[in-house]
């Protein structure tokens, strides 16, 4: 019965492994990544473990039952939909803004200086696919500007985005301000009349396994050392 | 002589394929299927386009894969088993390696890619040929390793006969072995399809995802699952009974 005693062992670990209340996950749009993972020296008792993703995908996994303590969404649609499926165990809060920047390789060889040229066609245009929240926004900002353009690719979230540029397989692309930094490229600002601020929320998720851990991350987030960081990253609180 | 399975084996068979099974459970529970057909036409394009992909695919890795298989099968050479080894790894590498990989080399800034870019002005990243070649890769070794068991299968004592009687070498390939192994690379052929058509994670990484270009069947399911779940089980549902047609398919064909 050695076997069965191994599997039994395996299914407790993990059925265990929801209630350690050292741990703490969060499920973070891939851009506010960086600001969990710089969280954990300030954050303290409880070890972060974050899931990064699309915001987009984050919600459909907490929707099916993902067990999670905090989400943390770039746009307020990706998260009406946890509340309105009453998947938040508190209202969620406003956590900072982000800007955003065309972004194109370091020092800017095709010469991209509008919105305009995103739809030239010797441009490989990288967009987030419209699922993302950098998609919705990406699209609100080519709606305002009455750009029509043709991407090469709609990638699934936001540091896929970064990251295609950064690799050099696309020419240009609509990403946060904060990765055109991650990821060192140079970030074109967008004029004030076609800009969109992005909105990073965050709340507490219905049946958390460790409620405490994930309120003292969201306490933290707010509190002024929380907000130093983000703005030491580059959001706007 | 009946053959009793023992106790503890049996438990932990039953749970092994309830492992297997419960996935498919779920995914015929939560169907909806009053959407069925109409989800599947609003992915036609998605659908046709899998169905390019996955044909190219299949034919490139026959066209390659059954070479190969027979070098490895009757090939005396140095290094089989390094080539060996090598036609497994896309086999065991995650996807997602598999298409970094394909975009280090193949991409615009890869040591091939750059020079075909340079050369011909051409580019694989974000195009319905890159979607091919990253199907293509993962299919290859399926094709190769049946088409190698299927050649070692066939006798070679009617292509010795065949040597005595004058028939140079392609000759015996075209004539005798490759009708023989006919079965197992019709096997290979659908397997390596079936392979290119679940393609996902190289796909998205080396080609991008495109509706119309390089968004196949599976990167269709993938962003439907951000937005309208419901889709992304119906479409999941027809890959999953795509599939087990190919398997029953592949192994009459096998068995034959």
């Amino acid at each position: 019965m050695r076997a069965v005693g191994i599997l039994t062992l395996v299914l407790a670990a993990g059925a265990c492994s929801g209630s350690r209340s050292a741990e703490v996950f969060v499920g973070s749009a891939s851009s506010f990544a960086q600001v969990l993972e710089a969280s954990q020296d300030s954050y303290g008792q409880y070890e972060l473990k974050v899931l990064v993703g699309g915001s987009q995908l984050l919600v459909t996994q907490v929707l099916e039952g993902a067990p999670m303590d905090v989400i943390v969404t770039a746009d307020w649609p990706a998260m009406e939909a946890l509340v309105a499926a009453d998947q938040v165990a508190a209202p969620p809060t406003l956590l900072g803004h982000n800007a955003l920047v065309i972004a194109v390789e370091r020092g800017n060889p095709l010469a991209i200086g509008s919105v305009r040229d995103l739809a030239r066609p010797d441009v490989k245009l990288v967009l987030a696919a419209a699922e993302v929240p950098l998609g919705r926004y990406s699209a609100q900002v080519l709606d305002a500007a009455g750009v029509e353009t043709r991407p090469v690719s709609l990638a699934g979230s936001a540091t896929a985005v970064a990251g295609l540029l950064a690799s050099g397989e696309a020419d240009a692309g609509i990403v946060y301000e904060t990765d055109a930094q991650v990821w060192g490229l140079t970030g074109i600002s967008l004029p004030p009349e076609i800009d969109v601020i992005a909105e990073y929320y965050v709340a507490p998720i219905t049946g958390a396994p460790n409620p405490e851990g994930g309120t003292a991350l969201i306490e933290f987030l707010l509190s002024s050392d929380g907000r130093a960081l983000l703005t030491r990253l580059g959001f706007a609180v | 002589m009946k053959r009793f399975i023992p106790n503890r084996v049996g438990l932990l068979a039953t749970v092994g394929i309830g492992l297997l099974m419960v996935p498919f459970i779920g995914l015929l529970i939560r169907t909806p299927w009053t959407r069925f057909a109409g989800d599947l036409s609003e992915s036609g394009t998605a659908v046709r386009l899998s169905v390019v992909v996955s044909v190219s695919a299949a034919l490139v890795a026959v066209a390659l894969g059954v070479p190969l298989g027979w070098a490895l099968a009757r090939g005396r050479f140095r290094g089989k088993g390094l080539v060996r080894a090598i036609v497994l790894l896309p086999i065991v590498l995650p996807p997602v390696v598999a298409g970094t990989a394909l975009l280090a080399s193949l991409g615009r800034r890869g040591f091939v890619g750059s020079i075909i870019d340079d050369v011909f002005g051409v580019t694989f990243p974000f195009t319905t040929p890159g979607a091919i070649i990253a199907a293509s890769f993962v299919a290859l070794p399926f094709v190769t390793l049946v088409a190698e068991a299927g050649f070692r299968a066939v006798d070679e004592s009617h292509e010795e006969i065949a040597a005595t009687l004058g028939a140079g070498s392609w000759r015996r390939f075209r004539r005798i072995a490759l009708p023989k192994a006919a079965p197992a690379l019709a096997a290979g052929a659908v397997l390596g399809w079936a392979r290119a058509l679940g393609e996902f994670g190289a796909t998205v990484t080396f080609a991008g995802n495109l509706d119309g270009r390089t968004q196949t069947l599976p990167l269709a399911i993938f962003f439907e699952l951000q937005s309208d779940p419901e889709a992304a089980f119906s479409l999941s549902l027809i890959l999953v009974a795509v599939s087990v047609v190919v398997l029953v398919v592949a192994r009459r064909a096998w068995v034959r």
